[in-house]
């Protein structure tokens, strides 16, 4: 490829005013010497120059309101979720708390509870495992519920 | 003009310290930035989709999704850099869902006369050929593949630095270059092919 060649390749670039200053400062110097790129050039720029002067759709006046309140409505469905998640954090805190201290209050009582349900300490902790395991297994499936229903809530909102 | 320069450093903090509370979450800020960039986010927009209503659609997701993310915005970058990004990503989210095959399908124009708002100092006659000018450009760029339009709308209606394309874009400062280049070339042949059949000699 020759200078013309290679000149006459960047004077898009040059008249859209994304050449470098070595770039700009070879077509400048090439210019002054070829007519038809000058010609070429004043082109390029003439519609470079148009495309800066196209007239800017307004938005519509509405739209500035309708995308606050749509932010505002995700502001809240956000605060919403937030809350949730720190009330099911604090519920799940209070269910492995309580999960926890009944185990020493079990071997507290274990004498009075086994005489009064008459039964051996072996099967006093296996009740207690059912249980907990029961009371567990229920929560969960409250909550799974409750989730359920309010993405439904949410989904139809 | 004195009084214009002064006022210059207050409005950039002012900008500053909006774009500083939009990133805490504060929904004001949010309302003031978006009625700064409405005009020209809006435009941008409009230019990517073809279609008035989408391009409504998109400046909601857009801003949206600038609440959502405001905090991962890094304020060395430029604020116009990383909105034009957000909305960048929108736009293709939605023409990928609509085009899954190729985004470089041509758009028909959503431009109406309307939109084309002729300047209030001009004459009539020259109004009327400006207008006529313009709707014949910007049917011409709604031809353009996505990707040459966008990048000449950021060029030369937004008056982005290559660089700030290349950083809103993602793409390397070359690909800016060698697809503004390309998108020129294009532009230039379509308009070419529509005066051959529209204006007679």
């Amino acid at each position: 490829m020759n200078e013309h060649d290679a000149i006459h390749e960047l004077l898009t670039l040059a008249a859209a005013g994304a050449l470098d200053a070595g770039e700009q400062g070879r077509v400048e110097e090439h210019l002054r010497q070829c007519e038809a790129c000058r010609t070429e050039f004043a082109g390029w720029l003439r519609l470079t120059g148009a495309l800066k002067e196209l007239p800017t759709p307004q938005a519509p006046p509405r739209l500035l309101e309708q995308t606050r309140r749509a932010m505002e409505m995700r502001a809240e469905a956000q605060r919403a979720h937030r809350t949730n998640h720190f009330m099911l954090g604090l519920m799940l805190l209070f269910a492995w708390t309580a999960t926890l201290l009944n185990w020493p209050l079990l071997r507290l009582l274990e004498g009075r509870l086994t005489q009064w349900l008459d039964v051996s300490s072996g099967q006093l902790t296996a009740m207690w495992v059912g249980y907990i395991l029961l009371a567990w297994m229920a929560t969960a499936l409250a909550a799974g519920l409750l989730g359920h229903r309010r993405q439904r809530e949410g989904v139809t909102a | 003009m004195g009084a214009l320069v002064e006022t210059m450093p207050e409005a950039a903090v002012s900008f500053e310290s909006e774009v500083t509370r939009l990133r805490g979450g504060d929904l004001d800020a949010a309302a003031r930035l978006m009625e700064r960039y409405q005009h020209r986010l809006y435009r941008y927009l409009l230019r990517m989709v073809g279609q008035p209503a989408t391009a409504e659609d998109l400046f909601q997701q857009t801003w949206l999704r600038v609440m959502e993310h405001a905090r991962r915005y890094d304020p060395r970058r430029p604020f116009e850099g990383w909105l034009f990004g957000v909305a960048h990503n929108a736009a293709i989210d939605y023409l990928r869902r609509r085009q899954p095959e190729s985004l470089d399908e041509p758009l028909p124009s959503g431009e109406t006369r309307a939109e084309l708002a002729p300047s209030s100092e001009a004459g009539i006659l020259e109004q009327l050929l400006a207008q006529e000018r313009a709707g014949q450009l910007t049917t011409a760029m709604a031809e353009l593949p996505t990707a040459f339009r966008e990048v000449l709308t950021l060029r030369f209606e937004e008056e982005m630095k290559l660089e700030e394309i290349a950083l809103a874009l993602a793409l390397p400062l070359g690909t800016v270059k060698t697809r503004l280049h390309r998108a020129l070339k294009a532009l230039k042949r379509v308009l070419e092919a529509e005066s051959g059949t529209r204006i007679t000699p």
